[in-house]
């Protein structure tokens, strides 16, 4: 990387970084042509930060490719939702304003929700809703764990900053154990064992193993002895964390999280453990937990006109959007300039990152926004489930929130007139 | 109370633009009801209210019992059947997802396939699939406790993935061929598969019992054998079984080794391998 | 500017003494005003004949934060069929035992509620609680900060528990999260799980920090007596719903040692080991304690049968009760070293011996107690039943002949020997309306809520009058929220943001370089985020009023 133009004098922003739930809030981003992180090495907050665009000037609204101004685009949407009977509100990636403002503007037009991770995040929520699960909070793995877990993930291939954020603040000895993948180096730290135990078989099959020994349940041939040994030490352990990544788990992956928390409520019958499913990046457990208290159902939920459903089957993007059974599709991106609206022959209003390369193909109207701690601040909910980060502004570069975008839309189809200028 | 029975032939007139929900439409309902009356029945269609008459053209006539006739390819309709006390209903061609779904009585025959969640929480009756089923069937909905809770579902081709998951009661039989985690999370009840099946049978089991007629499936590590003599029991099982015909017919004359599992859960289920 | 006039109704106010007299009530800008007769208004409603109250205020339901959103996650098929109401001012929303944030709104406001108390806020989730609270329309809200188990405190107390630093570490806590007041529950025992300790009672020391809960207890209320925070500490005593917990209930008041606290969810721990199934009422000995304690205050936490799911901040009890909930799935969690959460779906059955003397243990105290001012009308909201089933209650309360006849349904034993049986008691629409609004009101400190006094927020409830108790708390004829009418006969008819009720005591600031130092080494968020401040907490709320409640040196519980 050449050097780049030495960034203001002014004092470093203290900053929560926006790119991954871990939502990071003990860094700092410097401030000049370009943002650069300070206090952290992250290489995802570093791409992430070289994707803003120096000028947001550039990026306008536009209606079929064409450069519009924002009136003319909200006006432009108004009147595509208006016309849709079966509208697909999906991306969704936003923060907590973002889906409050959207989830108003999609029960008004009896729309689906769905976020662009939906499979992961319903490979988290489906074992909470078939089994219930025990988990545990980074605070909590910090202070407590004598035993993790890493079950088929290296959580700092997607989230740098695991291991640091959960490094004791004390030294205190501990095991960290891959299972199913090589030891990460990443999560070298003093105290601290690391070990890698090779699947026996899949992931099912180990984890079917595992809690077999866990309950101390005969089987018909000797298991393998690295898998025993594990089962032993999660039994001996004071606080045993095991972590897995519902969005690397396969198209089965809910399973992979009912076995482990499966696992869980065995060891707790004696001793401690928990689970820890790292996932709900790009606002992805924001937008469920914004629409599970405002309608009392998770995502893939369909606010339609006979009734609220809850299809995480039938109402995921994929399967809608190749079923045809949607009219419209309002596609929300404001963390990730590459997380394009799918492929679909339908009307499209895309509320998207500024840096977002244009789409082909059916009638659209795309609208930049604010990506939320950059152009704006706001709330995510970081990946451990309840803990809801304030994000600050970097920089004010002129974008709209989505918040203020769905908002407008939102008012312009309450009354009609007011678009029927343009 | 008297009103005679009726059959109702209800003949497809154009693919629909969007899904329908066909729950409600029954033999029961639609009983009592005139020609015109029940092209009048509302059904909804995406986000609105659609006549059935205008999707279907509707003949009807006296029958001794009450049932529906659909012609056409249904692939697009989504809940038939859905909670069907009794009656009859019969598809010629292909039906949507949650084909006979919550179905407590009577009959459901489709003549072509059925979608996802085909049979799903059924409680009682009979759906009869001679083409495929998709993902799901015989499965419960999310957050439930239980799958099929009675009653008896035969698909004729093959199953998708998940068959029969938290399945707890009734009788299921797939000719052909299954997905991965058939019968995951068996709760209880009987199912038979003539074909194979993908990874991951009986995963994570608790009850209930998996014949496999066609080919034996790799037994996992958390499945053990168990060395009772089975032959009065699997006698009367063979020969129950054997009556649906096809890959079941010979399964009496079959000997036949019997595993016990999921261990990894409570392991009070069975696996039936016939040699 | 504008006025309201309600001509003729038949006024309940008992924070004024107001029992039934027939009074035109004035409202101007939203607030209570007293208006010459002749005086001209924008609006007037003839209300002769029926009864007027204030809006009633739910001093402990659980509608906002983590676990909330964890029992809407865990019972999917609570929310089957869904059905949308036909009216466009309701968002789409849905859920019976919890329901979402807005249907939660619509219902409370439906049946006269105009206020609702969150009591078991995570310090940690307190950002969640103030958004999901926010997002739940019409009603004023608040929330309790849960400590006495966060491991700074029990450190704080095993160092010797310095009372100065107590006091101002609750103090920032309280202005971090910006609550109403302090919960404590299980004082101690969530901690203690996190040890593996799996029981803990009032004084047995925590297996880690060697603090017994009867420490933490008489910590807590102490510092909220020096900080004169009004709410008195809000407490969930320990061994909830084992038998025989009543001797843990008396001990937990006994650590009061005079301070002032609020026992909540009474019911729960209200139980004696006697009889056939070593499972009795102890609501006798309940009542006479609180009775013969005037700085004790209760909710009671009253079931009702049914579905529901218990949510609580008590990890240790809920992996104990996991096995008896129906359906058989539960989510626990232990909680970035400040709390934890625990969600079991229950099934109380009228005819199980144990659901049905709780029933009866409930109602036993609602009547037997003697000061109407410390009690108030709960069901624990989900843990006992939903909000919604508030009318049943009142009428089982006010209808001896209903009340016997729902009795006569449960399980033998319990119908045929409870004391229940031969209390007489009737309550009636004066002490209703303090046990739903007056006493709650008061026991928040809320000066100008929970009476119909001039200068009073205008939040009214006007009921036709029916025997049918249940049936006219049920479906109000009028309830305005600020002088505005909100939901008229049952249909909400506007849906204004409510406003978040908190205090923010005084404490020293150098309190916080302890919690940043303590936070350093085990938290999880910058320091600098531990605090939510007032602009925040507006964006949390939804942009709804700040309604701050000082905190002043007061007298005695109010009588």
């Amino acid at each position: 990387m050449t050097a780049s133009p030495t960034p203001t004098d002014a004092p470093p922003l203290p900053w929560t970084c926006p790119f991954c739930a871990l939502l990071c809030d003990g860094v700092a981003l410097a401030r000049g042509e370009t943002l650069e992180l300070r206090g952290s090495d992250c290489p995802k907050a570093r791409q992430a930060l070289a994707q803003q665009p120096a000028d947001t000037a550039a990026a306008t609204p536009t209606i079929d490719g064409r450069a519009a101004s924002l009136d003319e685009a909200l006006d432009a949407a108004a009147r595509l939702l208006a016309g849709a009977t079966l509208p697909l509100f999906a991306g969704l990636a936003t923060d907590v304003a973002g889906i409050r403002s959207l989830y108003a503007l999609a029960s008004a037009r009896d729309a689906i929700l769905d976020h662009l991770l939906g499979d992961a995040i319903m490979a988290s929520v489906r074992p909470l809703q078939d089994r219930g699960v025990y988990y545990t909070t980074l605070a909590e793995v910090r202070t407590r764990a004598d035993l993790i877990v890493c079950f088929g993930t290296r959580p700092a291939e997607r989230y740098p900053e695991f291991f640091r954020r959960i490094a004791p603040g004390e030294p205190r000895r501990r095991e960290i154990v891959f299972v199913g993948t090589d030891t990460d180096p990443a999560a070298a730290g003093p105290d601290t064992e690391l070990e890698a135990v090779p699947f026996a078989g899949d992931a099912f099959d180990t984890l079917a193993l595992l809690n077999a020994l866990a309950a101390d349940r005969a089987l018909a041939a000797p298991p393998p002895g690295p898998l025993a040994g594990l089962a032993a030490r999660l039994q001996a352990a004071r606080y045993a964390v095991i972590v897995w990544e519902p969005g690397a788990s396969g198209a089965q992956g809910a399973l992979v999280g009912e076995a482990i928390n499966r696992l869980v409520g065995t060891l707790n019958a004696r001793t401690r453990a928990a689970s820890l499913a790292l996932g709900g990046s790009q606002g992805g457990y924001t937008a469920n937990q914004v629409v599970t208290w405002l309608s009392g159902l998770p995502l893939r939920t369909g606010l339609f006109r006979d009734g609220l459903r809850h299809d995480p089957w039938a109402l995921a993007t994929a399967r809608v959007l190749a079923g045809r059974n949607a009219d419209l599709l309002l596609w929300v991106s404001s963390f990730d300039p590459s997380a394009t609206p799918p492929a679909a022959d339908l009307p499209t209003i895309i509320l998207g990152h500024a840096a977002m390369p244009p789409v082909a193909g059916a009638p659209q109207v795309f609208i930049p926004v604010a990506t939320p701690g950059i152009g704006a601040a706001g709330h995510l909910f970081r990946l451990d489930g309840g803990v809801v980060v304030p994000l600050v502004q970097a920089r004010d570069d002129g974008l709209p929130t989505v918040a203020a975008i769905a908002g407008a839309i939102a008012q312009r189809l309450a009354a009609p007139a007011s678009g029927a200028g343009s | 109370m008297s009103a005679p029975a009726a059959v109702f032939e209800l003949r497809l007139r154009a693919l629909p633009r969007f899904r329908v929900d066909l729950a409600g439409v029954t033999p029961l309902a639609l009983g009592a009801l005139g020609e015109a009356e029940a092209g009048r029945v509302a059904i909804r269609h995406g986000n609105e209210a659609l006549a059935l008459g205008e999707l279907f053209e509707i003949r009807r006539r006296p029958a001794n019992a009450p049932a529906l006739h659909f012609e056409g390819d249904l692939s697009r309709f989504d809940r038939l059947a859905w909670e069907m006390e009794d009656g009859e209903i019969r598809v010629d061609g292909p039906v949507g997802h949650y084909a006979a779904a919550r179905l407590r009585g009577g009959l459901v025959a489709v003549a072509g396939d059925a979608g996802g969640f085909a049979a799903c929480e059924m409680a009682g009756g009979e759906l009869a699939v001679a083409g495929s089923v998709g993902d799901f069937a015989a499965a419960a909905l999310p957050g439930s406790m239980d799958g099929m809770r009675g009653g008896t579902l035969v698909v004729r081709g093959d199953a998708g993935a998940r068959f029969a998951d938290r399945m707890r009661r009734g009788t299921a039989f797939v000719f052909g061929n299954a997905g991965d985690f058939f019968a995951s999370r068996l709760v209880a009840g009987t199912i038979a598969l003539g074909g194979r099946c993908g990874a991951h049978p009986g995963w994570a089991m608790r009850r209930g019992t998996l014949v496999f007629a066609g080919e034996t499936p790799a037994v996992p590590a958390t499945f053990v054998e168990t060395g009772h003599d089975l032959r009065v029991i699997w006698t009367l099982l063979a020969r129950d079984l054997a009556r649906a015909g096809g890959p079941f017919t010979a399964l009496p004359d079959r000997r036949v080794r019997r595993f016990a599992g999921d261990i990894a859960v409570d392991g009070k289920g069975e696996w039936l391998l016939p040699e | 500017m504008s006025t309201l006039r309600l001509r003729g109704g038949r006024l309940y106010d008992p924070a004024h003494g107001i029992d039934g007299e027939v009074c035109d009530l004035g409202v101007r800008d939203g607030r209570i005003v007293a208006l010459h007769e002749n005086e001209p208004v924008d609006r007037e409603h003839d209300v002769s004949g029926m009864i007027v109250m204030a809006g009633g205020i739910d001093l402990h339901s659980h509608i906002g934060g983590g676990k909330v959103n964890l029992a809407r996650l865990l019972l999917p098929e609570d929310h089957r069929p869904a059905p949308r109401t036909d009216n466009p001012l309701e968002l789409a929303s849905c859920g019976a035992c919890t329901p979402g944030t807005l249907a939660t709104g619509y219902r409370y406001a439906e049946m006269g509620y105009t206020a609702a108390f969150e009591p078991a806020m995570a310090l940690s989730n307190a950002r969640h609680a103030h958004m999901e609270m926010g997002d739940t329309p019409i009603l004023d809200h608040g929330a309790y900060v849960m400590l006495g188990n966060d491991e700074l405190l029990l450190e704080m107390l095993a160092e010797g528990g310095d009372p100065a630093l107590v006091r101002d570490y609750v103090g920032w806590a309280i202005n971090a999260a910006r609550a109403m007041g302090v919960k404590v529950v299980n004082p101690g025992g969530i901690s203690a799980f996190k040890f593996n300790q799996r029981k803990l009672d009032v004084d047995e020391p925590h297996v880690q920090h060697r603090v017994t809960p009867r420490q933490v207890v008489h910590a807590l209320a102490r510092a909220l007596t020096e900080l004169a925070v009004p709410h008195p500490l809000h407490i969930h005593a320990s061994n909830l719903g084992v038998a025989g917990n009543i001797a843990s209930t008396l001990a937990t008041i006994d650590a009061l040692e005079g301070l002032r606290g609020h026992l909540t969810h009474v019911q729960f721990h209200s139980y004696g080991t006697e009889g056939p199934h070593k499972f009795s009422s102890a609501a006798l000995a309940l009542v006479e304690a609180v009775n013969a304690h005037p700085n004790v205050s209760i909710d009671v936490g009253q079931i009702i049968f049914g579905q529901t799911v218990t949510a609580s901040g008590d990890t240790m009890t809920q992996i104990r009760n996991a096995a008896l909930g129906s359906p058989r799935k539960w989510v626990g969690a232990d909680i970035e070293c400040d709390a934890g959460c625990g969600l079991v779906p229950f099934r109380y059955r009228d005819q199980s011996y144990v659901n049905a003397l709780q029933w009866v243990i409930g109602l036993e105290i609602f009547l037997l107690a003697n000061d109407p001012w410390r009690v108030v009308l709960t069901t624990d909201h989900p843990n006992g039943g939903p909000f919604t089933s508030y009318p049943h209650l009142i009428r089982l309360l006010m209808d001896k002949s209903f009340r016997d006849e729902q009795l006569a349904r449960l399980h033998p034993e319990v119908a045929a020997h409870a004391a229940l049986r031969e209390i007489r008691r009737e309550l009636t629409l004066y002490e209703i309306a303090i046990m739903t609004r007056a006493a709650p009101a008061r026991l928040l400190g809320l000066a100008d809520r929970g009476h119909l006094g001039v200068g009073a927020a205008a939040d009214i409830a006007v009921y036709r009058e029916d025997a049918d108790r249940e049936y006219m708390f049920r479906t109000p004829e009028y309830v305005f929220k600020d002088g505005e009418l909100v939901a008229r006969q049952g249909r909400i008819v506007a849906t204004p943001v409510g406003g978040t009720h908190f205090v923010e005591p005084g404490f020293d600031g150098a309190i916080e370089q302890r919690i940043a130092r303590y936070a350093e080494h085990h938290h999880a968020l910058d320091f600098r985020n531990a605090a939510i401040g007032r602009d925040e907490l507006c964006t949390c709320a939804n942009g709804g009023q700040l309604l701050v409640t000082p905190c002043a040196v007061h007298g005695t519980n109010g009588t």
